[in-house]
């Protein structure tokens, strides 16, 4: 799966934004490829925000899911709905198969 | 994409630049490399490396209005309260990362005030100026340029106006009008970052009269034009930086620059004027760019994280961070740079849109904006000094930590903590030092103070701008004066 980043400008960042985007590259290793948010084989595109006011314009993102972090806890939630929805893919690939 | 330069591309076409520069008394035949200079270019530099980083570009550009290209947001028009607080949010983000003045902002509070000015120039007497200053806008964004924005005037005796002073050149005027353009004289003063410009964008500093039309004149010019030269302002502290590079710089990477521009019988070809004696236009014009450039002061709480974030790590080594007074001081700290972000989000939040297109901020909230700015800083910085200790002004020299002498003493009696390196607490404190009185105060207190216009300036405009009559009218209804109000 491609997901692209798109990062806030971090005016008044809570986190470090960029090392919590290498933790997620590190924890979906292999399952999920970060490209630009341009890239048109991302089939999701994850607004990186500072804050929670998360101020990034999604205008230019069209018929891709979006998903917003702004916080540590959100990429959390995030990798877990990554992580299931790609355990859920590979079994009906697997129903399909038998 | 326009041309989105980077921090080298830029650093290059400095090069390209014949700049006639003077410093303590001699000529500079190389800007970019003087070693009192080269920490502003670095500051200028950021602008152009950070427009290239993903985890900034969102603040750092925008889409131009007239090509639909990238641009680097520093030479955009407004076209939405969007992009008013993204300005503000970008002065906080750059003051933050460079912990100084970095420049940009006045060339292009200039370019979005013109905006405003050459259109309505040309609603009233059906002149080009709006269609000459599209064009130039375009070049500026094409090649993605720094323009110093340069209003302010030496003014020579402030009781007088203009065309009263003793020397007609304390005022930038025309003195010759030619078929093919003008010849203006006279002076800038304070010029931030003119020597690291490409462009030199002119305006009125006061409201003109019809007796001083021949001061009411708007041009740009490149900033190597025949007859320019540049007279650089000196800063304290700052011959530390030829010092090499020590810590007692305070800040290792990042400067800013003043300068006072002279200009002697300078030729501005036609289709770079943008207002020529057409005097009752003078007034929107200060006073846009000034609300422009009020709101620009976002920058000082940008630098005002770097000094709380030197303050709590000073506190920290000097193992005074848990006292109740510290902690309360390091909040007040917070407390007075946060209202700051309140104001310059505010002005912008509450933008409008002009009959250009230009959106332009809430000029009342901006001029209260400023007025904070002339005040918080200092307070921050007399607490940041509050915690850091007298050393903050007695340390002795990176030379004397070296020094095979003496080091061991400054080593042994300037360590706090046997995990703390005393290196570290010297570099902190110079970090404090630096934005509190050396360099770095030029940009983050008296710049505070007068850039953009003194206090009173922005007194004046806060008693102009303020409903009385509506505010006097609900209290007569609230206590029974009026018997309707509401
Ligand atoms: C670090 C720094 C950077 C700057 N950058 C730029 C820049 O890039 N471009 C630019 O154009 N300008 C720039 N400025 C200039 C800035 O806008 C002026 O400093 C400001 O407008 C005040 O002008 P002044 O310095 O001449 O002070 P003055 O006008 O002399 O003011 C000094 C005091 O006198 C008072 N005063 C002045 N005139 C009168 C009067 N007629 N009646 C009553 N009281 C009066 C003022 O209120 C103030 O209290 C910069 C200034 C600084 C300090």
């Amino acid at each position: 799966m491609k997901v692209g980043i798109k990062y806030c400008g971090g005016c008044r960042a809570g986190y470090d934004r960029v090392a919590l985007v290498n933790r997620l590259k590190n924890d979906v290793a292999g399952a999920v490829d970060f490209v630009g948010p341009d890239d048109p084989e991302a089939e999701m595109v994850l607004f990186v925000s500072g804050c929670k006011s998360a101020c990034t314009s999604i205008d230019q993102i069209r018929g891709r899911a979006v998903r917003f972090v702004t916080s540590e806890e959100d990429a959390e939630h995030w990798i877990r709905e990554v992580l299931e929805n790609i355990q859920a893919e590979i079994g009906r690939i697997q129903a399909r198969g038998r | 994409m326009g041309k989105l330069m980077n921090a080298k591309e830029y650093e290059e076409s400095l090069r390209k630049l014949k700049l006639n520069v003077y410093m303590f008394g001699r000529k500079v035949e190389n800007p970019v490399d003087d070693p009192i200079i080269r920490p502003s270019m670095n500051a200028v530099a950021a602008t152009y490396e950070f427009a290239h980083r993903p985890e900034y570009e969102d603040i750092m550009t925008a889409k131009s209005h007239i090509t639909g290209k990238k641009i680097n947001r520093f030479t955009h028009i407004h076209q939405s309260v969007d992009d008013l607080v993204k300005k503000s949010k970008m002065g906080r983000l750059l003051g933050s990362l460079t912990a100084c003045c970095f420049q940009r902002c006045v060339g292009m509070d200039a370019l979005n005030a013109l905006s405003i000015t050459t259109h309505a120039i040309d609603a009233k007497y059906n002149t080009e100026y709006y269609k000459r200053f599209l064009k130039y806008l375009e070049y500026v964004q094409e090649n993605d340029l720094v323009c110093d924005g340069a209003m302010t005037d030496p003014k020579g005796d402030r009781s007088l106006a203009p065309s009263k002073q003793f020397d007609p050149d304390l005022f930038m005027h025309v003195v010759e009008e030619r078929p093919d353009g003008i010849v203006v004289s006279g002076a800038k003063a304070h010029q931030t970052g003119a020597v690291n410009s490409h462009e030199i964008i002119v305006m009125p500093t006061i409201t003109m009269r019809e007796e001083d039309k021949d001061y009411a004149i708007s041009f740009a010019l490149p900033s190597d034009t025949e007859g320019i030269t540049y007279i650089m302002g000196r800063q304290s502290c700052d011959t530390r930086k030829l010092e090499g590079m020590t810590f007692d710089r305070g800040n290792m990477h990042y400067g800013g620059h003043e300068a006072l521009v002279v200009f002697d019988k300078v030729f501005v070809p036609w289709e770079r004027v943008f207002m020529y004696k057409e005097y009752e236009f003078t007034t929107q014009l200060v006073e846009n760019f000034a609300a422009y450039h009020r709101q620009s002061y976002a920058c000082k709480v940008g630098v005002g994280d770097v000094l709380i974030g030197a303050t709590q790590t000073i506190a920290e080594f000097n193992g005074t961070e848990r006292a109740s007074h510290v902690k309360d001081k390091i909040i007040e700290m917070n407390h007075l740079n946060e209202t700051l972000f309140c104001g310059c989000i505010a002005c912008a939040a509450e933008g409008h849109r002009e009959p250009s297109g230009t959106y332009l901020v809430d000029v009342l909230l901006a001029n209260v904006h400023k007025q904070n700015i002339t005040r918080f800083p200092y307070e921050i910085a007399r607490l940041a000094q509050d915690i850091a200790g007298g050393l903050v002004v007695t340390c002795p020299s990176a030379a004397d930590l070296a020094s095979p002498e003496v080091g061991k003493w400054v080593e042994k009696y300037l360590k706090t903590k046997p995990d703390v390196p005393t290196e570290h607490r010297l570099r902190i404190l110079r970090l404090i030092e630096n934005i509190t009185m050396g360099t770095a105060a030029v940009g983050y207190l008296t710049e505070s103070m007068h850039g953009a216009g003194s206090p009173q300036a922005q007194r004046i405009m806060i008693a102009r701008l303020v409903n009385m009559k509506q505010k006097q009218k609900m209290a007569r209804f609230l206590c029974g004066i009026d018997s309707s109000g509401a």
